[in-house]
């Protein structure tokens, strides 16, 4: 559902991606992993239209570059990595925003607000408050925002994505796996989700596909067991790792090489 | 505590939690009441003991023998058309403020305060002294609007530069605001000190007296003048609330919410520069009511556009009546210009809301 074709992104004189393709598919979890500065958040904002880029992105066969933004809106919802609010909402109020584009009509909107606030664990919090949460609960309620906007994973026969930019990173483990079981149901559900992830357990474990980044190229994409090698993630994080599968149910793990006493 | 009240109150039975749209439709309802007992208020009070209630019994039987020719001129020429006018103004004010708070995601942006009005002043002091001399034949082609269409002018090109300067990247850097919102007042201010150098004894007379900020001089013609430019903004502004209410995440977000943010800030700037203008035009600056109102309806309804813009023109058009009150009242028979009133009472005020919701403001 989405095909991006040779991005390229300049900030100022810096080239930050150099010529990236990727695809994500309907009904697949694809996650983006990389160092820091690799152009995970670039690429991202570029796929959903934010940033200025060549090259061409296509979301359900539109080019993103030329569509309006209320299509746009009904095909797809963003969450950024921060998001700070001017002006005292409340969470109902915020998670309404979700609604601003008025596609879902003849819903009741109340009630689509208190089902994506329970779909994040934020029941019993729509008249507190926004700026009085803290972070990971900030981040949630922006979550159900985004859930609310592009509710049905499928609608009007179209599949719907999510792009989720680090969408776990002030989470405590019991949400960061609410959250990651939230993105794949909406991709089995028939949608599509392409999320920005540093825990690279969670997305052995989750992702369908993953697409590894290093300086601004995709290093290595496919499925989690061909691209979370041993040998790809030393030669783009610089730290040796361990790659090893338990059984289960548990498909496999990552674990850093910490050695003591001598380098790593 | 007295936040979570506030937003407790507007509650209503079987509704949800932190929804306040029943108590903000509530609340219009009250504050249009309120708007027309204090424009009754207004047009029967005043330093001529006139009777309103005559004048329109008057008018209503035809019996034009029942009032004094005075009583006549007092209310339909002269409280009328500054009621009126006074109306249309703390609207315009107010609903501008509010508008370019959002636009800027910040409480603290007021055309007033960044430098917008004196702008929309210089424009308008430019016509006031060259109008006669070299842009006769503009200021002729413009007619009664040609002043409003100097201030529209001059508030535009700051509330562009301002918005220019202080975004980048769709952030906008409040401290960058404000200081260029200093910055551009300041050249503002500039400009117009060399105009009023220019300008001779007569045109003198007009500058001190338009410059404090009055509706004293309200005719009908001003009405008019205005009431075209005004009264659209006011139907129009509701359209803007499902913008404004995204852009308080970002130009970004505003975008991936389906909101066509280029278009939406084009038609914003337009929005309150021409309300700037307009008001400063017929008013001179009158401040404070575009930053006090929003802010206090925010506290007290919530801040979503949509019931916040129209409530603005309300209670803007309520406080500018009520300050004119005042500066009608407390020297009378002699009168204050109101932009006194409003700066002595709004910035206190202004001040005392700040330090109260220090923490819940991203300031």
């Amino acid at each position: 559902m989405l095909e991006a074709r040779n991005i390229q992104v300049r900030l100022g004189r810096t080239e930050i991606l150099h010529g990236i393709d990727m695809w994500a598919a309907k009904n697949q979890f694809t996650v983006i992993i990389g160092p820091n500065g690799s152009g995970k958040t670039t690429l991202l904002r570029a796929l959903t239209g934010e940033i200025g880029f060549t090259g061409e992105v296509r979301l359900n066969g539109i080019d993103i570059a030329n569509a309006r933004p209320l299509d746009l809106a009904s095909l797809r919802g963003v969450l950024p990595q921060s998001a700070n609010l001017s002006f005292p909402f409340t969470v109902h109020e915020v998670v309404r925003l979700g609604l601003s584009a008025g596609i879902q009509t003849g819903i009741d909107a109340g009630a689509r607000i208190e089902e994506a606030l329970a779909a994040v664990d934020m029941d019993g919090f729509g008249g507190r408050f926004y700026q009085e949460l803290s972070g990971g609960e900030q981040q949630r309620v922006h979550l159900a925002r985004v859930l609310a906007q592009v509710w049905e994973p499928v609608f009007d026969g179209k599949p719907r994505c999510l792009f989720l930019d680090e969408p776990i990173s002030s989470l405590d483990i019991r949400h960061q796996l609410q959250i990651m079981q939230i993105a794949r149901r909406y991709a089995e559900a028939g949608g599509g989700v392409v999320a920005i992830l540093h825990d690279l357990n969670l997305t052995a474990h989750f992702a369908d596909h993953v697409v590894l980044m290093n300086w601004g190229r995709v290093h290595a994409s496919g499925d989690p067991q061909t691209v979370l090698t041993p040998s790809n993630l030393e030669t783009v994080y610089g730290c040796p790792m361990a790659v090893g599968a338990v059984p289960e149910g548990m498909d496999f793990f990552v674990l850093p090489l910490i050695s003591y006493g001598g380098s790593a | 505590m007295s936040i979570s009240l506030e937003a407790g109150m507007s509650q209503a039975p079987g509704a949800y939690a932190g929804d306040r749209t029943v108590f903000a439709r509530r609340m219009l309802l009250v504050l249009t009441v309120v708007l027309i007992l204090t424009a009754m208020f207004s047009i029967a009070s005043g330093a001529t003991n006139a009777s309103a209630v005559s004048v329109a019994w008057a008018l209503i039987s035809g019996r034009d023998d029942l009032i004094s020719a005075v009583e006549r001129v007092v209310i339909l020429d002269i409280r009328m058309p500054r009621t009126l006018l006074g109306m249309l103004i703390g609207a315009a004010l107010a609903v501008s403020g509010a508008t370019m708070q959002g636009l800027f995601r910040n409480p603290l942006a007021d055309p007033g305060i960044v430098g917008v009005s004196a702008g929309a002043s210089l424009g308008a002091v430019t016509f006031i002294v060259l109008g006669a001399g070299a842009l006769a034949p503009v200021a002729a082609f413009l007619g009664m609007y040609h002043i409003p269409f100097a201030a529209f002018v001059g508030g535009l090109l700051f509330t562009m530069a301002l918005y220019r300067i202080s975004t980048r990247n769709g952030r906008t850097s409040v401290a960058t605001m404000l200081l260029a919102g200093i910055a551009l007042g300041a050249m503002a201010g500039a400009f117009t000190g060399l105009l009023v150098f220019w300008a001779d004894d007569e045109q003198l007379r007009d500058l001190t007296f338009w410059g404090l900020g009055s509706v004293a001089g309200a005719t009908w013609l001003k009405v008019l003048a205005v009431a075209p430019v005004i009264i659209p903004i006011l139907v129009f502004s509701p359209f803007m609330a499902r913008g404004l209410n995204a852009m308080t995440l970002g130009e970004a977000t505003a975008r991936h919410l389906g909101i066509n943010v280029q278009l939406f800030k084009r038609v914003a700037i337009v929005m309150v520069a021409s309300g700037t203008g307009a008001c400063v035009a017929v008013s001179g600056g009158i401040g404070f009511i575009g930053i006090v109102v929003p802010h206090l309806l925010r506290l007290l309804m919530g801040p979503d556009h949509r019931f916040l813009l129209p409530a603005c023109a309300l209670l803007g058009a309520v406080m500018l009546l009520f300050a004119d009150a005042i500066a009608r009242q407390i020297v009378a028979p002699a009168e204050l210009p109101i932009g006194i009133v409003t700066a002595a009472i709004g910035a206190p005020f202004f001040l005392w809301i700040l330090l109260r919701r220090r923490g819940l403001m991203d300031i």
